[in-house]
């Protein structure tokens, strides 16, 4: 039923701006649709947005996944780099990008540069406020059974801080790729959905910038569904904590 | 029967103080519990009765004065604590025999034996739990009887208990108390306990203390040893008995004897 909804309002909108022609009809998306997935390389465009996505997550993790660990569990760290974290995550990535493209040798770097960095900072912050948030209760419980320090900080606080981790993990993949596609618009690129969208607004070629704006949300969706079922399986307590 | 036990101290906190932050909890409070012995703490709600359990478990540190549990600082002793919020005490993430096994699993038994000995404890208290669910699957009731097992099934030198009981129904209730004081003598467990509910201390306890005044002390009178004609296990007929009801009204008279009434205009 939804999706007859947003068909019929789609239609209605194309309808009414059709002199404009920005909008341009569904039938004709469509077939751009299908056109893109038959022999035009949409495949490797994409493969090259979800390598940059997965790279630039990939090195935010590996990075920011230990500093927020440290950041939650040890107040004074806290204390020290905590105001940064707030301040780093509210600059769009994209600020940073003549930064990059001038310290990083060469533009695929500062693009995997850039994801990472707008990665980084919204892990550390998820992954140091769930460290933190463990259940003191918890702690509690393993201390008074003599539980030794490696077991009440990888099985109970780590364990507890689980759901609130995944979360950040979730919101950074998004991110990453959308700045994927960012940096691959501001920078240029000889493949990547960024790329290809960019060029068919160059060319005025509405549909198909249409069309690859509906395989972008296609493909954040999987992603978004995959991210669901990780969580469910890795943390299927999350909701009732 | 309800003699007080002399013996080896378990518990003795010599004029403890406590804060947190800029309110005192507890001021110059004196506490002495013998081995073997039942004790139910009273207090009103904020009285500091959580604060002592804490400091016994070695989960926090006074201010002042000093704690000692089986001659050693706290925080050494074999001891189970069933915690009031069941429910948040549990680790979602492992099942119920798991939770229930914990103070054997981080002391390195093995997995057969620690299954084993929670069903001989559940076999002991005559329980059917669904062990095999998570904590969230279970109820309140449930909960609060994987973490009964929890504090038992290493068979503590002392047990500590903040309102353990609460989410039990009433018959449930009373058959814990039963099996409780039951496995408490046969193990030789020193037990504290708090709880609200006086029928509870009565027919579980040897002796009732009781905090008052902020911060909390416990008076000279706030001691009242039990009597009970019954030897232990207390049968749990003895609540219809009229020397229930008389130890009772003493366990009551020792809470109300300071409380003064509100004078009229």
């Amino acid at each position: 039923m939804g999706w007859v909804v947003a068909l019929a309002s789609w239609e209605i909108v194309a309808f009414a701006t059709e002199a404009s022609g920005l909008v341009p009809h569904f039938p004709a998306v469509w077939r751009e649709l299908l056109g893109l997935f038959e022999g035009r390389g949409i495949e490797i465009d994409c493969a090259w947005t979800l390598r940059r996505m997965l790279l630039g997550f990939g090195l935010a993790l590996s990075v920011g996944l230990p500093a927020g660990i440290l950041l939650g569990a040890i107040p004074a760290l806290n204390e020290l780099f905590g105001g940064w974290v707030s301040f780093f995550r509210s600059i769009p990535a994209f600020v940073v990008l003549p930064i990059l493209l001038a310290v990083m040798n060469g533009g695929e770097a500062a693009r995997v540069g850039m994801i990472t960095f707008g990665c980084f900072f919204v892990l550390v912050a998820y992954v140091a406020m769930g460290t933190r948030g463990a259940s003191r209760l918890r702690i509690d419980v393993a201390r008074t059974y003599h539980a030794p320090r490696a077991y009440v900080f990888f099985q109970v606080i780590l364990r507890d801080a689980l759901p609130q981790i995944l979360d950040g993990a979730r919101i950074s993949l998004s991110l990453a790729l959308i700045l994927a596609m960012v940096s691959e618009i501001m920078l240029g690129a000889s493949h990547g959905l960024g790329t290809r969208v960019n060029d068919s607004l160059a060319g005025f070629d509405l549909p198909k910038m249409y069309a690859l704006i509906l395989v972008v949300g296609l493909l954040g969706s999987m992603i978004n569904l995959i991210g669901s079922v990780v969580c469910l399986r890795l943390v299927p307590y999350a909701d009732s904590r | 029967m309800g003699a007080r036990k002399e013996g080896v101290a378990a518990i003795v906190m010599r004029d403890v103080s406590k804060s947190y932050g800029s309110v005192r909890v507890l001021s110059g409070l004196d506490l002495q519990i013998h081995k073997g012995e039942i004790v139910g703490l009273q207090g009103e709600n904020g009285a500091g009765k959580s604060t002592v359990l804490n400091l016994i478990a070695g989960l926090s540190e006074v201010d002042r004065g000093t704690v000692s549990v089986f001659g050693s600082a706290p925080g050494r002793a074999k001891i189970g604590y069933i915690w009031q919020e069941a429910r948040a005490s549990l680790y979602p993430w492992l099942s119920g025999w798991e939770n229930a096994a914990l103070a054997l699993t981080v002391t390195g038994a093995a997995k057969r034996e620690r299954k084993q000995r929670v069903e001989d404890l559940m076999d002991r208290l005559s329980w059917d739990l669904p062990l095999q669910r998570k904590p969230h699957q279970m109820s309140g009731g449930q909960q609060q009887r994987i973490c009964i097992l929890r504090a038992l099934v290493d068979e503590p030198d002392l047990v500590l208990i903040d309102e353990g009981f609460s989410d039990q129904d009433r018959l449930s209730k009373l058959r814990l108390l039963f099996d409780l004081q039951g496995l408490a003598k046969n193990n030789g467990m020193t037990v504290l306990f708090t709880s609200h509910a006086l029928e509870e201390t009565v027919f579980l306890a040897d002796r009732s203390v009781c905090l008052r005044g902020q911060p909390a002390h416990i008076p000279s009178s706030g001691n009242v040893s039990i009597s009970c004609p019954h030897p232990r296990p207390r049968p749990l007929s003895w609540s219809s008995e009229p020397s229930f009801d008389a130890a009772l009204l003493e366990v009551r008279h020792s809470l109300s004897s300071t409380w003064e009434p509100i004078p009229s205009n």
